[in-house]
């Protein structure tokens, strides 16, 4: 398999809270039948390199944290504006309808870390190229903890961001930071699994999620008959894409 | 004709389909151009879409409300084609691109032959046998009811209409539906004088549309603006059947 290694600015970090009219159930239903496969089997060919869904398990979870979380891989930022000229990714965007609050959820590009954070806004905390559909992807979601304020929640996350370049676990080869004024998630990629992941962030927040991603192979095209992803039985999933070959991809 | 062209009467979806007042008109055009007419066509080929005829009378002068925004035909293989496509991510990813779009009482339904009366918002054919619409002259006629007459009389009198065309057998098809303020009728075949005069006597405002064979020379990941939708245009997309690959 191809690598496919990309800037680490080249990605939409999505943090989705679903509708208040629509139960858990049916929204996981919705994204595992239909939005997550769609996203999958639709945008590849139209610049996508890797996605990692992620279902926040509901019991116990504070309303402030998301109930999904999503990375969007593109070949950088302007495959991703350039995927809305054609008709796969304009379907799939017009899917979005009424699973999500609208209101709350959004994604954006990140930017580097340089030293602050800012509540809703990811950030890379490693300046280097890499596939993440490949290896392993650690995710941590962690709930603002009930006695601390917002903005000292943020500024201890900032302080453990300031010293993660040089302590972090030495196969992580880049990692995604945003937090919000009651959550934050991290992801980290890394070629292998041992050691530990986090750099001790569960410390920090508590911990409504904290795992490797399961990586998963779609069984299917858009055209077979496939009931589409259990997502209460695959909640946190690097989905292992058809990438289009691109040239210079072998380093 | 090949059996492989002998598509059912009955294995049609007709659509009535009614804007939502949250989605500015222009919008409207927009979507339909650049997402929902290319997907049905690209999205829906290979689960045994045979024909599809879109129509856009949204936005004509005189229109009123309670008449279709947009209306199509879809034909499938068999009613079973479409029931079945339900279980591919494709369908149901297309299906869903529709929520924010549309307002009740938009919808489909399979039609029923004609047998001279109508029920409200039940599409009927006309002629029980095979036909190609892709292949042919497709016209389509949306009208509303005359404020003289109550629902019922004006379904009487329509299928009174619909009867005279049947009886004549002139055409290779017709589908109508009759709602209790709108009719909305598509024929295949040959135009010929008069013929939708006594459609259009009973209605208070019309519209005749000639369906025009439009082709998409683009694919689901070609860069691609759309299609340019204007208000009053029908369409019958051209494409290859997943039998005749």
């Amino acid at each position: 398999m191809s690598r496919h290694p990309v800037a680490p600015d080249s990605v939409h970090v999505w943090r989705g809270y679903k509708a208040p009219q629509k139960g858990y159930g049916d929204f996981s239903k919705f994204l595992g039948t239909v939005f997550v496969p769609s996203c999958a089997l639709l945008q590849p060919n139209a610049g996508l390199c890797a996605y990692v869904p992620t279902m926040v398990p509901p019991v116990g979870k504070p309303a402030g944290v998301p109930d999904q979380t999503a990375l969007m891989f593109w070949a950088d930022q302007d495959h991703y504006a350039g995927a809305f000229k054609k008709v796969a990714v304009r379907a799939y965007t017009n899917l979005h309808g009424d699973a999500y609050d609208t209101t709350l959820s959004s994604a954006q590009f990140p930017v580097q870390f340089a030293g602050d954070l800012k509540a809703e806004q990811p950030y890379f905390l490693l300046n280097r190229k890499a596939d993440w559909m490949l290896g392993y992807v650690y995710h941590f979601v962690g709930a603002r903890p009930q006695s601390q304020a917002p903005k000292d929640f943020i500024a201890a996350l900032a302080t453990w961001a300031s010293s993660y370049e040089t302590h972090h676990k030495s196969s992580v080869d880049n990692a995604l930071l945003c937090v919000g004024n009651d959550y934050v998630a991290l992801w980290e990629h890394s070629a292998t699994a041992d050691g530990s992941f986090g750099h001790g962030i569960g410390n920090l927040a508590t911990p409504c999620l904290d795992r490797v991603a399961e990586n998963y192979v779609p069984p299917a095209t858009l055209w077979d008959d496939w009931p589409g992803i259990d997502l209460d039985a695959h909640a946190c999933i690097n989905i292992q894409l058809v990438r289009p070959e691109r040239q210079n991809d072998s380093t | 004709m090949s059996s492989l062209f002998a598509i059912g009467p009955g294995a049609v979806r007709v659509w009535r389909g009614y804007r939502a007042p949250t989605m500015a008109q222009d919008a409207f055009f927009k979507n339909l151009g650049t997402v929902f007419v290319p997907a049905t066509v690209k999205m829906q080929i290979a689960i045994g879409l045979n024909c599809y005829l879109p129509s856009v009378p949204a936005g004509l002068p005189g229109k009123p409300d309670t008449v279709p925004d947009e209306t199509a035909i879809l034909f499938w293989g068999t009613q079973d084609t479409y029931t079945n496509g339900f279980k591919t991510l494709a369908v149901r990813t297309y299906t869903l691109t529709h929520n924010a779009v549309y307002r009740p009482p938009s919808g489909a339904t399979f039609p029923e032959v004609f047998a001279g009366t109508l029920t409200s918002e039940q599409p009927v054919y006309l002629f029980d046998r095979s036909a190609d619409w892709m292949k042919g002259a497709v016209r389509h006629l949306l009208g509303s009811r005359p404020a003289a007459l109550t629902p019922a009389d004006f379904q009487k009198k329509i299928a009174e209409e619909l009867a005279s065309i049947q009886k004549a057998g002139q055409l290779e098809g017709a589908i109508a539906c009759a709602g209790d303020d709108y009719l909305v009728y598509w024929e295949l075949g040959p135009a010929s004088a008069g013929r939708l005069d006594g459609l259009v006597a009973n209605l208070a405002w019309s519209k005749l549309i000639d369906c025009v064979p439009t082709a998409i020379d683009a694919g689901l990941w070609n860069e691609w603006p759309g299609m340019t939708i204007n208000s009053g245009d029908g369409f019958n997309m051209q494409f290859q059947r997943r039998w005749e690959a």
